[in-house]
Formats: structure tokens, C-alpha cells, sequence
């Protein structure tokens, strides 16, 4: 990848930072709506996994990458089921429920991939390639290799689009947004709160399932127990600083990934600080943002709070 | 009126089915994990039985693993702990990892610089009370969610413990970063030498009682429960919400942060890159499943502890791989979880629930 040049900044790197964007934007989209709707799914980590070993093990068994995606989203979506049952109908506690579904999707993931796969004891199983993306060379070389990506890339970027109109434009967003803001006027509107909150946490799940896949079948060509390595977390933390907002999750993880991509690149380059401190960056951002020194935090009103309708008053 | 509410231990007299409730539930709950999880040892195709036996034996049947068991249970001891005692004043404190980790690393600091455990005990209990504190400074006075900062301050004191063992705690020459073996005067003394159980277990012990003295015994404790019961009531009560809550989350880190280094110079007597196997996660789950009490505690992280220390003997003997181990240490919790909720839903809700 690194062809000749040290260059930290350059054609490849914006490239390498984009690529690096995707996975954390498909779990940030699918938690902004999660979110919006009232319902705080921390178990984006879990779901991430679950999704990098389905998509990685259907794609190695059919040969065909796109396989591999499907069978991530449906387990993202059979992942936060277990969510929206538990929290949603029953008004479980939802921090509980996602930290244990994160537990038990990281025995389970290295469980299965070990029984699945008993050879993949030291070496690697590559899972089959996507069909590349042919730019054309008429835009120039520089932009021909940034926008050289994986077509998930290119849905990554157009969803954060699709989800901002739907959210900000559309009846259905505002319905979406109704339900975390106040649940109980949206009964008493007519909106079946609790289908909107199981539609929005299982496309949450989705979301996070397909960045898994995109980790395991375009980014490593391969599955390695927990190697989300916390871009689950990041997921949480960039809905945050975002705001809420498809596009703030969108410029925050161009960010990001460039925060990891330096990191990568920057290795070796003896810099003053370790490039290691770059990938901390997301987390203490967060933290400053919470502090509330930069900007404020105005969360969906009743995130993580259930909706009996028996209860209300 | 305070001096006779603060005067009393008990916040209201429970009454018998609630707690025949408290001691059923975990146990359905387990019972229905450790079905589920028989399940999945037979869809490997090994027999359950055989493999619950493995276990067992393999935990409490030598002298060795019945050492080993004991020695795994004191960091879940003190991961239950650093959960419960915030919980207990209605915070989350899913940062028991990060502040573990941080103690670990003062502790092997410390056995670097100073050749002494007490030092490093000291300085662990610092480090873990101050990261905790951080993330309850912000809740109790800028109303920040501590589930969020606390999941933040885990990834970061991760990379610090990164940092330290590629940077300056690092052994020059060692093939994956690690301070290399600590200085043997640092390390933690044997209680019972011939089991090789450290000084940190019989820490662990102390920790218990320490935590359900302060819990259910002092003021502090009294206004901690009352807080994470009601906290406006608690406020109108006369108690500083605020004071209480942080002060809880103190307590909670200064017992992650000895986790930490009762494990680096007890049991691996070095620091090397991801070293925790992550038992401020599974503190949560032992700290929910013992219903946040130090009793519950102790009875769920031995329970843990012997699934954590016969899994190898499963694995050698049955072919059952030891990644299940969070499985059926997770599954428990899914379904207290699920109980507790199903109790309090109202009556008309269950019925639909149950069609």
C-alpha cells in the first residue's frame, strides 16, 4: 500500500484515511438513528464482531463477497433484535443489556471462528475480493487514487446523505425524532412507538454489522478474534461529538480516520509525540466535548429511557 | 431529623418474598445460562455433563486448580466491587477496566522505581480512585453520563498502558512489548506459600468486608443507597447528591485500580501489552448477578472464578475451547436482567407480553 514515498500527507493517505472512515461510519449512522429514536445501543462493539465473522465465514464459504455483506447485516439485525426485545418490550436497562451482548459476542465470535475454522491456526483465511472500482483516469491521478475505494465506501458516504434528508426533511424523520424526544406525545399522536423504536434499533444493528463486514471482507481480508479493537466504542463516541447529526458523524469520522491513518503511516517517522497518542484522539475528544468546553451536548431527550404506555400517567 | 435518619442502617424493613426474590432470580437466571450453555457444548459435539465435570474438577479438584481458582477470583472480587459500590448510588461504572489497567500500571511503576509493593498498592488505589473520579466529577457536577466517559476514559488509559510499555517502561529487546519481570522484592507476598496464593487475595477478602462496613454500617454508606434509591428525596434529605455519587465513584476506582496491581505483582509479576483479560467487564456482570451486594459478590466471582480456572481442564478434556467462558458468564445476566424488568412491568403489560 505504501508504494515509495514517506509522504504522511498524500494521494494514498487521504485514500488510506477514507477507507478508515468507512467502518466507524456505518456503525455511527446506524447509532444516530438508534439513538434518535431513544434507544442507546452500546453494544455497537459486539454487533461489529458478530457481523465481521458472518460476513468473513459467508463470504469464504460462497466465494462471493456480497454474501458475506447480507449475512452481516441480518446478524446485525438478529444481534440487536436481542436488544429491542430485552430494552424495548420489557424496559430492561439498556447499558446492562448492551455491555453483556458485548461479552458474550466476543467468546462467541473467537468460539465459532475456532470451531468453524480449526485451520486457521497460524495462518489467515483471506476472504474472497470485491470487484474493483474503475475511476477514470481523466480526473487525474491524484483524485483517480483517493476515489480508488470499495464500492461500501461510496454507500458509506451517500447513506450519511440519504439518512440527513430522511431525518431532517422527511415525515418519517420526524416521526423517528418524535419518538426520542418525547414517546409518550408520540402515542398519543398515533405513532406505534414501540415499532419505530424496534425498526430504528435493528437498522442500528445493520448498520454496525455491515461496519464489522467491511472490517473483515474489505480492510483485513480476514477474521482475528476482537479485531474491532474498540471502533465500536469510536462509533458511540463520534455520535456523540456529532451531535446527533448523519454529517457531523460523517466529518468526525473523516477524522478520525485520518487520526488512525497518521498513526499508521507515521510509524518509524520519529516524531516527537508516538503516533499511538493519535489513536487515543476520538476518546479524549469525546470526553473534552462532554466536559462541556467545547459546545453542548443536547441528547435525544429520552435516550435510554423505556416506554411503558401502561405506566404513563 | 437527619441524625435519626442517618442513625438508622436500614432504609425501609424488607419483607420476606422480595427477599426470596433477591436470592431466586440470580439462581433461575444461572440455572437457565448453564442450560443454554449445555446446549452449545452438545452442538460442538462434546457431552455437557462431561464438560460441566472438567470443569469442576479441573477448578476445585487438585490442589493446583483449586489454587488457581482462588487466585482468579480476586480480581473479579474487586472488579465486582469497583461496579457495586457506585451502582449502589445510581452510577454505572463501566469503567472498571480502564481504572484496572491504570492500577497496574502504577503498580508496576512503582515496583520499577521504588522495589516495594506497598508503594505500588498505594499508588493503584490513587490512580483507579482519581480515573474513576474523573468520570464522577463529571457526572455529579456537569451532568455528564458516566456510562459514555467512562467507556472513553477505558480505550484511553488502554493506550496509556500502550504508550508505557512500548515507551519508557519497556524492555529494551523484548519481542512484544512488556516491562519484563518485575524486581522479585516488589512483588506481592505469598499468604499461603505452598499454594502460591498472593497477598492480594487476602486484600480481596478485606475488600469485602470493608465495602459492605461502609455500605451498610457508616453514613457514608447510608446516604450512598439513599441517594441511589432516590435522589431527590435524598437531596430534600439534606444530602449533597453530588458529594455522595463521586465519592462513590472513588471508592469504586480505588478498588479497580488494587485489581490491577494485586494482579501485576501477585499473579503475572510483569506488565506486558494487553495484559488484562478483561475483568473490569466481567466485574459488571458479577457485581449485577451478586445484586450489587458484597455477599452476592463474593458468591459470584467464586462461582466465575471456578469457570475461569477449570476451563483449561475443559478444554484438554472435552475439546470445549475456553472462548465459551464469556458466553456462560455473560448469559446469567441476560436473564436477571429480563427478570427484574418482567417484575416491574405493570400487570396488564406482562399479560400481553405473555400471549
Amino acid at each position: 500500500m505504501d508504494g515509495q514515498g514517506f509522504g504522511v500527507l498524500d494521494a494514498s493517505f487521504l485514500q488510506l484515511a477514507i477507507g478508515a472512515a468507512t467502518p466507524i461510519l456505518f456503525v455511527a449512522l446506524g447509532e444516530v438513528i438508534a439513538e434518535r429514536s431513544g434507544v442507546m445501543n452500546i453494544s455497537t462493539e459486539g454487533i461489529m464482531l458478530n457481523g465481521a465473522l458472518a460476513g468473513m465465514a459467508v463470504g469464504v464459504f460462497t466465494g462471493n463477497p456480497w454474501m458475506g455483506i447480507l449475512a452481516a447485516v441480518l446478524t446485525g439485525c438478529a444481534t440487536s433484535l436481542v436488544l429491542a426485545i430485552w430494552a424495548i418490550s420489557f424496559g430492561a436497562n439498556q447499558v446492562v443489556v448492551g455491555i453483556v451482548i458485548n461479552l458474550i459476542a466476543s467468546g462467541a465470535t473467537t468460539l465459532v471462528y475456532q470451531v468453524v475454522f480449526p485451520q486457521a491456526g497460524g495462518h489467515l483465511i483471506r476472504t474472497p475480493p470485491f470487484a474493483p472500482v474503475e475511476v477514470p483516469a481523466a480526473l487525474g491521478t491524484t483524485l483517480q487514487a483517493v476515489l480508488t475505494q470499495n464500492v461500501l465506501v461510496y454507500a458509506a458516504f451517500v447513506a450519511a446523505l440519504i439518512l440527513t434528508y430522511l431525518l431532517f426533511r422527511t415525515p418519517l424523520g420526524l416521526l423517528l425524532r418524535a419518538v426520542g424526544e418525547s414517546a409518550a406525545a408520540a402515542d398519543t399522536a398515533g405513532i406505534d412507538v414501540v415499532r419505530v423504536r424496534y425498526l430504528a434499533t435493528m437498522f442500528g444493528g445493520a448498520m454496525a454489522g455491515l461496519g464489522g463486514a467491511y472490517l473483515s471482507l474489505v480492510d483485513v481480508h480476514a477474521f482475528q478474534p476482537n479485531m474491532t479493537a474498540g471502533r465500536g466504542f469510536i462509533g458511540l463516541a463520534v455520535v456523540i461529538v456529532g451531535k446527533w447529526h448523519p454529517i457531523g458523524a460523517l466529518g468526525l469520522c473523516l477524522l478520525f480516520g485520518a487520526a488512525e491513518s497518521v498513526a499508521y503511516r507515521a510509524q518509524g517517522l520519529g516524531l516527537p509525540v508516538p503516533p499511538l497518542v493519535l489513536t487515543l484522539l476520538p476518546y479524549i475528544l469525546t470526553l473534552i466535548v462532554l466536559a462541556g468546553t467545547v459546545g453542548r451536548v443536547v441528547e435525544p431527550r429520552e435516550l435510554t429511557k423505556p416506554y411503558i404506555r401502561e405506566q404513563q400517567i | 431529623m437527619l441524625s435519626r435518619l442517618t442513625k438508622s442502617t436500614r432504609l425501609s424493613a424488607v419483607p420476606l418474598r422480595t427477599i426470596l426474590w433477591y436470592f431466586s432470580a440470580p439462581v433461575a437466571a444461572t440455572t437457565i445460562a448453564l442450560v443454554l450453555g449445555a446446549i452449545i457444548i452438545a452442538a460442538l459435539g462434546a457431552n455437557p455433563l462431561a464438560a460441566y465435570e472438567a470443569l469442576l474438577v479441573g477448578a476445585l479438584g487438585t490442589k493446583y486448580g483449586l489454587a488457581l481458582t482462588i487466585v482468579r477470583t480476586a480480581p473479579l472480587v474487586f472488579a465486582g466491587l469497583a461496579v457495586a459500590v457506585p451502582r449502589r448510588s445510581g452510577l454505572f461504572n463501566i469503567g472498571a477496566e480502564g481504572q484496572l489497567q491504570l492500577g497496574g500500571l502504577v503498580a508496576a511503576a512503582a515496583a520499577l522505581t521504588h522495589q516495594n509493593f506497598a508503594v505500588g498498592l498505594l499508588g493503584a488505589i490513587v490512580a483507579g480512585a482519581l480515573w474513576a473520579g474523573l468520570a464522577g466529577y463529571l457526572r455529579a457536577w456537569h451532568g455528564v453520563n458516566e456510562v459514555i466517559s467512562t467507556i472513553m476514559l477505558n480505550s484511553v488509559a488502554i493506550g496509556i498502558v500502550l504508550l508505557a510499555v512500548q515507551g519508557p517502561l519497556g524492555k529494551q529487546g523484548a519481542t512484544y512489548p512488556t516491562t519484563g519481570a518485575l524486581p522479585a522484592d516488589s512483588l506481592l507476598p505469598f499468604v499461603i506459600p505452598d499454594m502460591r496464593i498472593h497477598a492480594g487475595v487476602a486484600l480481596a477478602g478485606l475488600a469485602l468486608l470493608i465495602s459492605w462496613w461502609l455500605l451498610f454500617r457508616t453514613t457514608i454508606g447510608y446516604r450512598m443507597r439513599a441517594v441511589g434509591l432516590n435522589p431527590v428525596a435524598a437531596h430534600h434529605a439534606g444530602i449533597s447528591v453530588p458529594s455522595v455519587m463521586f465519592m462513590s465513584m472513588l471508592v469504586g476506582g480505588a478498588w479497580a485500580g488494587l485489581a490491577g496491581a494485586c494482579e501485576v505483582l501477585g499473579v503475572q509479576n510483569q506488565l506486558a501489552q494487553d495484559w488484562s483479560s478483561g475483568w473490569g467487564y466481567t466485574g459488571i456482570v458479577v457485581a449485577f448477578l451478586g445484586g450489587s451486594h458484597p455477599g452476592g459478590i463474593a458468591l459470584v466471582a467464586l462461582f466465575y472464578g471456578v469457570i475461569n480456572a477449570g476451563a483449561s481442564n475443559m478444554q484438554f478434556t472435552t475439546g470445549v475451547p475456553g472462548a465459551i467462558v464469556p458466553v456462560i458468564q455473560g448469559l446469567p445476566v441476560l436473564f436477571l436482567v429480563l427478570f427484574v424488568s418482567w417484575r416491574s412491568l405493570p400487570s396488564t403489560r406482562r399479560r400481553r407480553l405473555a400471549v
